[in-house]
């Protein structure tokens, strides 16, 4: 069975976003060590899974790095990043998205849990979800998520948007944690259990 | 919170081990309001002739009892103090200074467990030289929030911890008030 792993950079109060859900707030602590992360990520994985907003704040950014890959606005971490996004197909999960994007499909919202479901039966790598904390709450919400990474910055936001929707029924093991020499960034690595909760 | 909390850390005492690392490293414990105090003092000022107690929490008790106490609090009197006569109680409008003079002496780590609302007001005067941070494997979903506001701090991460068959991470910083 394909695992479905989240990836999502969080302050270290657990802010996502800021209030408007503005992802500038935490391009302070978006260095290389993110862009890498996710580019390993991503040489797991086949299907990039995504929300609505995230896919569309992602296409705002990363067609442009792709059509100009050696322009030196960009840094090598997105340049690699870019390139590893190149072999793994997008599914949006949207009702009011439009248009057609090569190697992108959409999904309904009231297909996506079967949907889903049925993608993680099917046969393959990884099934990578970044961003789209809408999306991935609710999945968790459902059991269909496997594993969360979580990386924590040593940013301080006061307010935002919290990275997890209400008290959800999820029962998490931490599997792994990582530092890097150049970052003040941690992951935290964890593995949700699928089976019934245990009341302590 | 902990409903939910994962089968194989039950009975985990891995975050009482860290803590009694802090009290065995400190000479000075800070504490924010009279509500805390008298429940910190209830708990471990009891503790050892209570029912099942671990050897941690036994140690934790016997650095914690004797060890000098500073309360920052407007409310509590003199007459609440004991068994914990080794306390000191401050004013909250003169707890900047006092904290500050405390600094100055020499000794060993002045710590505040818990405490938010006293550390996030001393974190904005420049008073708070490092944050020891547990994170569990847990979903809140809500609660009170960390930081108070967003204090004009830089945070170094100095060192992150983490323990067999534990799901808590420790993640300590250093920090550097903006200038």
């Amino acid at each position: 069975m394909r695992k479905i792993i989240v990836y999502n950079v969080i302050s270290l109060d657990g802010y996502f976003t800021g209030l408007a859900n503005e992802v500038s707030v935490m391009f302070p602590m978006m260095g290389n060590v993110f862009d890498s992360y996710n580019t390993e990520l991503l040489g797991t994985a086949d299907v990039h899974l995504m929300g609505r907003v995230s896919f569309e704040l992602f296409q705002g950014f990363w067609p442009k790095v792709a059509e100009n890959p050696t322009s030196d606005e960009w840094t090598d971490a997105q340049r690699d990043l870019s390139q590893a996004g190149k072999h793994v197909r997008g599914i949006v999960v949207s009702d009011t998205l439009k248009g057609n994007w090569q190697g992108v499909s959409i999904i309904k919202r009231q297909d996506a849990y079967q949907q889903i479901a049925e993608l993680k039966r099917q046969e393959g790598k990884d099934i990578l979800i970044t961003g789209s904390k809408t999306l991935w709450n609710d999945l968790l919400a459902h059991d269909l998520v496997d594993e969360i990474h979580l990386l924590i910055g040593n940013l301080v936001l006061g307010q935002g948007i919290s990275v997890f929707e209400g008290n959800t029924p999820a029962s998490l093991r931490l599997i792994n944690t990582r530092r890097w020499e150049d970052s003040d960034n941690v992951l935290l690595h964890y593995e949700v259990n699928h089976k019934s909760p245990i009341i302590e | 919170m902990f409903d939910y909390f994962h089968e194989d850390y039950s009975g985990d005492q891995h975050f009482g081990d860290y803590n009694l690392e802090r009290w065995r490293s400190a000479d000075t414990f800070v504490l924010s309001g009279r509500d805390s105090f008298l429940g910190f003092k209830d708990y471990w000022s009891k503790y050892a002739s209570g029912a099942n107690p671990t050897a941690i929490r036994l140690e934790t008790a016997a650095i914690m009892n004797p060890m000098e106490k500073i309360v920052v609090s407007n409310r509590l009197t003199d007459d609440e103090l004991a068994p914990w006569n080794n306390t000191r109680i401050v004013k909250i409008a003169d707890s900047h200074t006092e904290i500050a003079a405390l600094k100055e002496q020499p000794g060993r780590d002045i710590v505040i467990f818990g405490g938010c609302t006293l550390w996030n007001d001393l974190l904005v005067h420049g008073l708070v030289d490092e944050l020891h941070f547990t994170i569990f494997p847990l979903i809140a979903g809500e609660g009170t929030p960390l930081f108070v506001g967003r204090p004009p701090v830089s945070l170094k991460l100095i060192s992150s911890l983490t323990w067999e068959g534990c799901g808590n991470i420790l993640a300590c910083y250093k920090l550097y008030l903006n200038k």
